[in-house]
């Protein structure tokens, strides 16, 4: 990512041990884990988290009609921001509104809201509230019934999720110029096409729960959350727990894959284990005839790949692993059952690896949202632009987290994501196994597998240094 | 879970708030914070004057130039400022001038200097040239006056 | 002869090993155990045939 993102930041570390040593630590801590959950975890806690409504009234106003437009208007409103900046803003990734939104406050900044708050994303997705403003209108227009669109194929699953997932990754991590503005905005206006038109296949609501990329994405982590909604009541259940019914769908195992696997593969840019590699890996491509710009990003397209691939390999390890302690599930069922464990690890690599960036960068929405095109420097007589909301000028505080304390909260992120996904997988496999013996045995691989999810989100982390 | 239990988790969930509130507190004797830039100024090009020119920017990818080697022609008395931006921790050197800049992800290299040697000098990634293989990622030409 | 390359800024690689430590450390573990299992049921399962 060429993007001037601000991974590593401003000053060194202060610590009092080396870094490995934290992993080792983190491992313990995992380790630990483990032995406390076999001790003290006897019964399936998080299949069934219950469910507790608020408020009638609390529940009326946030199911409403009024807010839901609302929502989905914003969601709106700030696409057309994004599309309209994008192409007619100055073209630098890190002062206009299009690059900053799209792949900082949006991309990063839903992740923790969805976290703590449950699916909000459902209500702001600009492409669900325009599909469904669409239906209405053909509804209203239309005499008689209009035509039931085709059935959603069991098959299809969340593999154009998967899809989505990875053409984001490859604009955000392959493409040379991914993050300029105009390629942000020609992407969105690409995905929001095909986004239309599996709606118009499919129906909204099928596509929007199963297909339509981010709104998966954010959905996923938004089970971490106890908010959840049933029928018309909005309500509150046991943390995690509404992660159990994941991997119920095709194509889940790729998806979570895809997510680790980029932001993986995002963090070792920045290894000599990396950039010794990508220069041969880019040769290779050269040989073939390939420009040296696009033989450089066919050797990070490879990257990206082998690092989703080495994430879906490592699982499956696991996954063949407790399958080799006995009973009867398939190897299928048994990657299918296991994957909600995989959520929180993902958010911990996502929240660790970005906490930075999102900090840092994210406040240049401050300013873009008072001059979203940027600085005009076409404009001769050396204008200022707009300056909507008066803060145009506000500049970046970078000292609003250490180096020192932003090593520590990714550590933490790093240990409690893995934890939570110990007692989550702890949690099933007392569920799916008939004997409580196989099922620990069971979780010792994936204690191995977490334990190696774990030194390997550490040593990323790491890389940053240099 | 008992009540008992309940509040035991509280009280940790306060203890690890603290904690992190007292890492977290900027420690400003150990760091020097980065010059504050607004998005007009890392979007601005300078006013035109005889002796500024745009701002060079060259972007590394496993220390390698995207686009190729930049060929920076100017003539000798310029201000040149050059602005190397690096997916991957590294050094760059600007031979002849023998000026040395690190960047990183999160900072770019910059540098800023008057082309007062007339002749042709490289740009060159330390990292690239550590790994073998071509480690020039800009060449500069000073022409005279 | 092979000398170190005066790497600027990264440490030497065994620091990337000894992140693996833990992890390969546990999955050893997992093999000798699984391992030791293995034998100790051919073992009994032996044995149980030559009670009959």
């Amino acid at each position: 990512m060429i993007f001037e993102i601000a991974h590593g930041i401003v000053g060194r570390k202060d610590l009092p041990i080396p870094d490995w040593l934290f992993g080792w630590a983190a491992a313990l801590v995992l380790v630990v884990s483990f032995v406390a959950l076999a001790l003290l975890w006897p019964e399936p806690r998080l299949q069934d988290g219950g469910f507790r409504p608020l408020p009638r009234r609390l529940s009326r106003v946030l199911l409403s009609r009024a807010v839901a437009v609302v929502c989905g208007a914003i969601g709106v409103f700030l696409l057309g921001v994004t599309v309209w900046s994008g192409l007619n803003g100055v073209q630098v990734a890190t002062a206009n509104f299009a690059s900053v939104f799209v792949l900082v406050v949006f991309w990063l900044g839903v992740v923790p809201l969805s976290v703590v708050f449950g699916d909000v994303f459902r209500a702001f997705n600009p492409w669900r509230a325009i599909g469904r403003a669409v239906a209405w209108v053909a509804q209203t227009a239309a005499r008689g019934p209009l035509p039931a669109p085709l059935r959603y194929p069991e098959r299809l699953g969340h593999w154009p999720g998967v899809v989505g997932l990875l053409a984001f990754a490859t604009l955000e991590l392959v493409a040379s110029s991914g993050d300029q503005p105009e390629s942000v905005a020609i992407a969105t206006l690409v995905y929001s096409a095909a986004t239309f038109v599996g709606m118009a296949l499919f129906g909204v609501e099928a596509w929007s729960t199963r297909a339509e990329a981010f709104g998966v994405y954010f959905n996923l982590f938004s089970r971490i959350s106890p908010f959840t909604r049933r029928g018309d009541q909005v309500g509150l259940r046991r943390p995690l727990s509404g992660l159990s019914e994941v991997g119920s769908l095709p194509g889940t195992v790729p998806l979570l894959a895809v997510m680790i696997g980029s932001v993986s593969f995002d963090g070792i840019g920045e290894a000599p284990l990396w950039t010794g590699m990508a220069p041969d890996i880019a040769g290779f491509f050269g040989d073939l005839g390939l420009s040296q710009q696009m033989a450089l990003e066919a050797a990070f397209l490879v990257g990206l790949l082998a690092a989703i691939a080495i994430v879906l390999g490592f699982y499956m390890l696991g996954v063949a692993g407790a399958r080799s302690v006995g009973g009867r599930l398939s190897t299928r069922q048994i990657a299918r059952a296991f994957l909600p464990s995989m959520v929180p690890i993902a958010l911990a690599y996502v929240a660790a690896h970005y906490i930075t960036e999102l900090l840092y960068r994210g406040q240049a929405i401050v300013e873009l949202s008072s001059s979203p095109l940027g600085y005009l420097a076409s404009n001769p007589l050396g204008d200022e632009g707009t300056d909507l909301f008066g803060t145009a000028n506000e500049p970046i505080d970078y000292g609003v987290i250490s180096a020192t304390a932003a090593w520590y909260y990714q550590v933490g992120f790093v240990v409690a994501g893995h934890v939570a996904g110990l007692a989550l997988a702890h949690d099933k496999a007392l569920a799916i196994y008939d004997e409580a013996r196989l099922a620990v045995r069971s979780q010792y691989w994936m204690l191995a597998v977490m334990v190696g999810f774990t030194s390997l989100a550490l040593w990323l982390l790491a890389q940053s240094n240099g | 879970m008992s009540k008992g239990q309940r509040l035991g988790l509280i009280a940790l969930a306060f203890v690890v708030m603290a904690v992190a509130f007292v890492i977290a507190r900027p420690d400003d004797k150990s760091e020097e914070p980065a010059p504050e830039r607004t998005a007009r100024e890392r979007a601005s090009e300078p006013t035109a004057t005889t002796d500024t020119r745009p701002e060079e920017r060259v972007a590394l990818r496993a220390h390698k130039p995207v686009g190729g080697m930049r060929r920076i022609v100017t003539k000798k008395g310029e201000l040149v400022r050059l602005v190397v931006e690096s997916d991957a921790p590294d050094e760059i050197h600007l031979h002849g001038y023998d000026i040395t800049r690190e960047a990183r992800r999160s900072e770019p290299a910059r540098f800023s200097f008057r082309a007062d040697i007339e002749g042709v000098f490289e740009v060159e990634s330390h990292e690239a040239e550590h790994g073998g293989g071509e480690s020039v990622i800009a060449r500069l030409v000073v022409e005279p006056s | 002869m092979t000398t170190l390359p005066p790497l600027a800024h990264s440490g030497h690689w065994i620091l990337d090993v000894v992140y693996v430590l833990p992890f390969a450390g546990l999955l050893i573990w997992l093999f000798v155990t699984t391992l030791r299992e293995r034998r100790r049921q051919a073992r009994e399962g032996g044995r149980e045939e030559q009670d009959l």
